[in-house]
């Protein structure tokens, strides 16, 4: 009886869960023969630059086992990068390397990388490790982003991403992803990183989720993570809804990152986005998805779909009170 | 729209597998459970007669498939005598033994199963027949129509008719112009030939049968007689007695008409011994036959006509949709995660021979000393392929010395760990080393557990004893497995796991 209840509730509260995101969503509105081109973020970076969406600068790309010996040309003159399987899913296999100490390289967490250890992780990228089904892969050499101040007190190493979820090219929701110490400099949910809900209208953040649990402060630094505004808030939206554009994916999720000197960056596209969103921002997807149904129709360019988020979607519920007994000093 | 495609789907392979489930329970008699035992009897005939130096030549009468009854297995022991079939007008068949020159004593054996479906009709279908009214000199002609007369006048019907005349002709006291055609103690045979006579007289089709009680099981010499009344494209049998005229279901009809069972030309003192035996069979065997004798396609092309070694593989194979509907189950309405697709339905299949706890044991002991070996291998920074392939020999090695280490403590289950796939568990050890590394112990164990627990439930599922006996029996089963996964293929309910995982958006329902 408690689960029927339980069921009752998360249907009223238009939660969507994972079968009926496949099914409905996943299954109904992305074509297979489109997901090639989200799936390899090398073409998805491409396919990008091609529509004049700014991504970070590519170095070099690396196909096979003899050229790893390349990647100490590609950073030649670079202070940082960041090494990715084109294939990897999930944040799995991405490598940040922040700085140089003492002829090693020093990584996003501050411990020492010999060369030894990247040419190592480059084959396992090659040989398929990350990739979907263990199929030979593709790494890429990328610069580092050196992201907005604005998350510096809610992020410890690692780069804070924006996520949007884009239906029929509008905005439904959005979230901030904060790497934690666990995640291991990872934006990744599931791996532990923190998920900020954002009000569309305005954004600004909400509390967050952190393992499917609603959080008030960063679990690492304690730092309140209600109430931050997210800058370039419509630049964002507009990129985001400019992707449904290009790849044609109907339910798409936009991960981006905030370049401290060339703004918003395209980092991946994802055909089949996490459901956690909806946690991070209290709130089930089904009434906005539906809403937008509804005039998917009447919104012909990014602009209009845009506008459409920012006026005529749910609205966040003002986030709860911050906490106010002291925290205890760390 | 896609919705109602799968429906219409799902509902036709229902219809399609429950269909022939039902003919196949209810027409054909397949049992429902292994244990059931079917009603078979072996009858065997004994001809003995002294032939007289001479061409001799022995006719016996077979008994048919009729109503209930299927006749098969028939066999005849009748040294240096040639067999030809043959039949007679009406519809008996008869074998003729025949001999040049035979002297002595002779035997001639004939021996049949007798299978009865007692849920079947007792009628036997037949066309339509000619009637020939029999001759009866002038007194017993007024007799016959005299009672004729009176039996009409109490009856509805042609069958009413028929009953109250083997009233009359049974009752103990009979009346007088009954008395006119029946002799003093008449003979059972002579009462059926006299009921059958008098309702031809009235144009109903009628005959006499002959045949055995397989309720009496023994050694005897004489048959059973009763009469079949022509009803409606069917003939129906009478048993001719005073009470109920149902024929008891034991009666087997042998042939019918004037003739004696046997007759022989060129012989003198002649002897019919009958005996009848029942014989325990497995249900699902004599279901067989009997399809076979009727030449039923779902028969001729089942799977009990493979060898019997292609059957045991296919016991096997049939199951493994029973695991996979577990399986989907576990994961799109439970949600709970596994390594590999498969891989839980691959691990239970391997249980069947360990059985479950030492199966249990042996995958954790495997899987737990692979993992440790993936760890070392870690630090040596190999590459992806020979990395698993190092695995894998380190899995078939544990396998080997596994089996070794528990054949001498005395455990015989050691030798059944070579039926785990070892492939498999090289797979499973890589991700769930993978998983440790990237997401921690803990979610490595939640997987693998997962994994464990979906395998133990498959195992259960697809090794119940009802479960194997019915897919192999009735594979048509399968396409309602099929209809069910189509459907849950297009299930965009919750899952049981998401229940917990929103609990933070149902506590803020209104």
């Amino acid at each position: 009886m408690m689960l029927l209840r339980h069921l009752r509730r998360l249907r009223e509260a238009g939660v969507l869960g994972v079968n009926a995101r496949n099914a409905d969503y996943v299954l109904a509105h992305n074509e297979r023969a489109r997901l090639p081109q989200v799936n390899c973020k090398l073409a998805t970076k491409k396919l990008a630059e091609q529509h004049g969406i700014p991504v970070p600068a590519l170095f070099g790309t690396i196909a096979m086992n003899g050229e790893i010996r390349r990647l100490a040309r590609f950073v030649e003159k670079r202070e940082s990068f960041v090494v990715k399987p084109a294939q990897g899913a999930g944040g799995d296999g991405i490598l940040v390397v922040t700085g140089r100490v003492n002829g090693h390289w020093r990584r996003h967490d501050g411990l020492r990388l010999d060369s030894g250890e990247l040419d190592f992780h480059l084959s396992n990228i090659l040989s398929g490790m990350y990739s979907l089904g263990g199929r030979p892969d593709r790494a890429f050499v990328e610069a580092c982003v050196k992201f907005d101040p604005v998350f510096d007190e809610l992020t410890t190493g690692g780069v804070p991403d924006v996520r949007v979820l884009v239906y029929r090219g509008v905005p439904a929701m959005a979230m901030v992803r904060l790497p934690t110490r666990e995640s291991d400099g990872k934006a990744n949910l599931h791996k532990g990183g923190v998920g900020l809900g954002i009000d569309l209208a305005t954004g600004r953040t909400r509390n967050g989720v952190c393992h499917d649990q609603a959080v008030e402060e960063h679990p690492d630094s304690g730092a309140p993570l209600n109430g931050v505004l997210v800058p370039c808030w419509e630049d964002l939206l507009h990129m985001a809804a400019r992707c449904y554009d290009i790849t044609g994916l109907g339910y798409l999720g936009v991960d981006m990152v905030l370049d401290r000197e060339h703004g918003p960056l395209l980092l991946e596209l994802n055909a089949r986005p996490g459901l956690a969103i909806q946690i991070a921002n209290g709130i089930g997807l089904r009434s906005a998805l539906a809403r937008i149904d509804r005039h998917a129709e009447e919104l012909k360019n990014p602009a209009a779909r845009v506008d459409f988020a920012l006026d005529r979607l749910p609205r966040l519920e003002p986030a709860a009170p911050i906490r106010l007994e002291p925290r205890q000093a760390a | 729209m896609r919705n109602l495609h799968v429906f219409v789907l799902a509902a036709a392979l229902t219809a399609v597998g429950l269909g022939v489930f039902a003919y196949k329970v209810i027409d054909l008699g397949f049992p429902l459970h292994r244990e059931a035992r079917a009603h078979v009897w072996n009858v065997e005939l004994k001809l003995h007669f002294n032939a007289q130096d001479g061409p001799t030549k022995a006719a016996i009468v077979l008994p048919n498939d009729s109503g209930h009854f299927i006749v098969r297995r028939q066999t005849y022991v009748a040294s240096s005598y040639g067999i030809t079939l043959d039949g007679d007008a009406e519809g008996n068949r008869l074998a003729v033994f025949s001999k040049r020159k035979a002297e002595g004593e002779q035997t001639i054996y004939y021996r049949a199963s007798v299978q009865a479906y007692p849920g079947l009709d007792q009628r036997t279908p037949g066309p339509e027949p000619r009637i020939i009214a029999p001759d009866w000199n002038e007194s017993e002609r007024a007799a016959v129509h005299a009672v004729l007369d009176r039996v009409r006048a109490n009856a509805a019907d042609t069958e009413t008719m028929a009953l109250n005349l083997l009233d009359e002709l049974s009752h103990p006291r009979p009346r007088e112009e009954v008395r006119a055609v029946l002799p003093a103690n008449a003979s059972q045979r002579e009462l059926a030939d006299i009921a059958a006579n008098i309702l031809r007289t009235a144009g109903i089709g009628a005959r006499t049968v002959h045949g055995i009680d397989l309720s009496r099981e023994g050694r005897y010499s004489h048959f059973k007689h009763w009469i079949e009344v022509y009803l409606d494209g069917f003939w129906q049998p009478y048993a001719i007695s005073q009470g109920s005229k149902a024929l008891p279901a034991g009666y087997l009809p042998w042939w019918r008409g004037d003739r004696q069972v046997a007759a022989v030309d060129g012989a003198r003192a002649q002897a019919t011994t009958l005996s009848v035996a029942q014989a325990p069979q497995d249900a699902i065997e004599s279901a067989i036959e009997r399809g076979r004798a009727m030449q039923e396609p779902l028969i001729s092309f089942s799977l009990f006509t493979l060898p019997l070694e292609s059957q045991l593989v296919y016991q096997t194979l049939l199951l493994i949709p029973i695991g996979a509907i577990v399986l989907v189950l576990m994961r799109q309405i439970v949600g709970i995660e596994t390594f590999g697709t498969f891989m839980p339905v691959l691990i239970a299949l391997a249980f069947r021979e360990t059985r479950l706890v030492n199966g249990i044991l042996m995958f954790v002991m495997v899987v737990a000393l692979g993992l440790m070996v993936r760890f070392y291998l870690e630090r040596l920074k190999l590459l992806l392929v020979p990395r698993l392939s190092a695995v894998l020999v380190v899995v078939v090695l544990m396998m080997a010395a596994l089996s070794v280490l528990l054949q001498k403590v005395g455990a015989g289950a050691g030798l059944s760990l070579a039926l785990f796939p070892m492939v498999i568990l090289t797979m499973t050890i890589e991700r769930m080393s993978i998983v440790w590394e990237e997401y921690g112990p803990a979610d490595a164990m939640k997987q693998g557990l997962g994994s464990m627990i979906v395998a133990i439930l498959a195992y259960l599922a697809m090794f119940a004893e009802p479960v194997q006996y019915l897919t192999f029996t009735f594979p048509e089963l399968l396409l309602v497995v099929l209809a069910v996964t189509l459907l849950i293929g297009r299930y965009t309910g919750f899952r049981l796991v998401e229940l917990w995982r929103f609990r933070d958006l149902a506590r803020e329902g209104p």
